[in-house]
């Protein structure tokens, strides 16, 4: 397990007053929160940041923190000392009730340095997932014998273009919430394989009912969220449910007409490729974008690739072509 | 519990697109989000969610991506203690930014940065 320096996720000194903590834990909410911040590390820095804070703003949690001493370095084994879990009694820190402003835990929770630091101890927030509604949750204070629909719980899922353009199953892992029955939440580990729908867009939810927090007291379960992202493919650039897709040609293709193959996401086609096209012309296949009513269109991108001029006979090629292409001037449009 | 996880992996799960189901009314939209329809209703007067249909409360119909707002600006509500109004800003500001990305994504691309 590796030892996580709290007081510089945050950026503050060890020193820091209660206000500086909460002052640099805003300023970074705001710019790694998973809301406004679509990098694929934020939601990552978003739950450090939380986590230290969690830590940080605690009085009873920072000063146990403190008590492992100020010589650890980020990143090193640590171990947790001796008695630890009988020198600091932290009880009921559920009492502190609902945590108010940041609380947008991510779905894998706290890291295993905080779990077993501070671990049973519960959370004030109590919140996984990265949820929104919670007007029947409250917080991880919610009340014994009551009876609530669990948390709503919204993931990313990272698929590829292929998955959305011929349909797919993906299994997934996931860390949700459960209340305990002494009102502490703890995560736990599910795994689902669910059915990607042919031509999803990147931006798309897939609602699964009822695959959220299980409920409580009884009550329902929330329901899962799926945000669809797509892995960046080098070949293709999608735009709605247009793809695009730079296609090279060699300049006999290109000015004599070829029929050429163009790769889709899923196999392959041939397209003719008009006499006389220019770099940066675009042949649009019509319906072979992203499925759906209607369906996209692909789009090839004309790139003339030049053979090399390396051998002998090659540069002899290109010598006869500028003798027999004399009045051709590529900067005619420029003026000069 | 771990029976019933194994039957999950093996049966894959059929989800709905959010942004493809029918449009629903203000009824409806309360009954999924868990939002009372007072809220809603607030936050149609300030701009959090549009319907995108219909002139009075009883026949305003909302299509799935207001779902996606209204989850997406619970959260930032929660977590930035955001009024309606500001937060109605910052929900079109946030969607701004992210056309003008995929716009600005798009353009390079056709100008072959990377």
């Amino acid at each position: 397990m590796e030892y996580k320096d709290y007081y510089k996720i945050l950026g503050v000194e060890r020193t820091a007053t209660k206000d500086e903590i909460k002052r640099a834990y805003r300023k970074l909410a705001r710019k790694y929160h998973p809301d406004v911040n679509k990098d694929p590390g934020a939601e990552d820095k978003f739950k450090e940041i939380q986590e230290a804070y969690e830590v940080l703003s605690d009085e009873e949690k920072r000063k146990a923190y403190d008590a492992l001493g100020a010589n650890w370095q980020a990143g090193q084994q640590f171990r947790p000392p001796p008695g630890w879990e009988q020198h600091f009694d932290f009880g009921q820190a559920g009492a502190h009730g609902g945590a108010q402003g940041f609380d947008f835990s991510d779905l894998g929770g706290f890291s295993d340095f905080f779990e077993t630091l501070f671990g049973g101890m519960g959370r004030r927030g109590g919140r996984g997932g990265f949820s929104g509604f919670e007007f029947h949750t409250g917080g991880a204070d919610a009340g014994a014998g009551m009876r609530m629909k669990g948390q709503d719980i919204h993931a990313r899922l990272t698929i590829d273009l292929a998955d959305a353009y011929t349909g797919a199953e993906r299994t997934i892992t996931l860390q949700v919430p459960e209340h305990q029955p002494d009102g502490t939440v703890q995560m736990k580990t599910r795994t689902l394989t669910v059915r990607i729908p042919k031509g999803v867009r990147e931006g798309q939810h897939i609602r699964l009912k009822g695959q959220g927090a299980p409920g409580i007291g009884g009550g329902p379960a929330g329901d899962l969220y799926l945000e669809v992202q797509f892995r960046p493919d080098k070949r293709f650039r999608v735009e709605g449910r247009d793809i695009y897709v730079d296609l090279p040609l060699a300049p006999w293709e290109a000015a004599l007409g070829a029929k050429v193959k163009v790769p889709l996401p899923a196999g392959a086609v041939e397209m003719r490729v008009p006499a006389g096209s220019q770099c940066g012309r675009k042949l649009r296949l019509k319906g072979k974008g992203l499925p759906g009513n209607p369906p996209g269109d692909l789009y090839a991108v004309l790139k003339v690739l030049l053979p090399p001029a390396n051998t002998e006979e090659a540069k002899k090629f290109y010598e006869d072509m500028k003798q027999r292409f004399a009045s051709f001037n590529p900067r005619a449009g420029l003026g000069v | 519990m771990t029976s019933k996880n194994r039957s999950q992996t093996i049966v894959p799960l059929t989800g709905e697109l959010l942004e493809d189901l029918p449009a629903c009314s203000l009824l409806e939209l309360a009954q999924a989000t868990g939002l009372p329809a007072e809220t809603l209703v607030e936050y149609v007067e300030v701009g959090i969610i549009e319907p995108a249909s219909g002139h009075s409360a009883r026949d305003w119909r909302f299509t799935g991506s207001a779902i996606v707002r209204l989850k997406r600006a619970r959260r930032l509500q929660h977590d930035f203690l955001l009024e309606p109004e500001p937060l109605a800003l910052v929900l079109d500001l946030l969607e701004e930014i992210d056309d003008l990305r995929a716009r600005l994504r798009h353009l390079e691309s056709l100008a072959g940065i990377s």
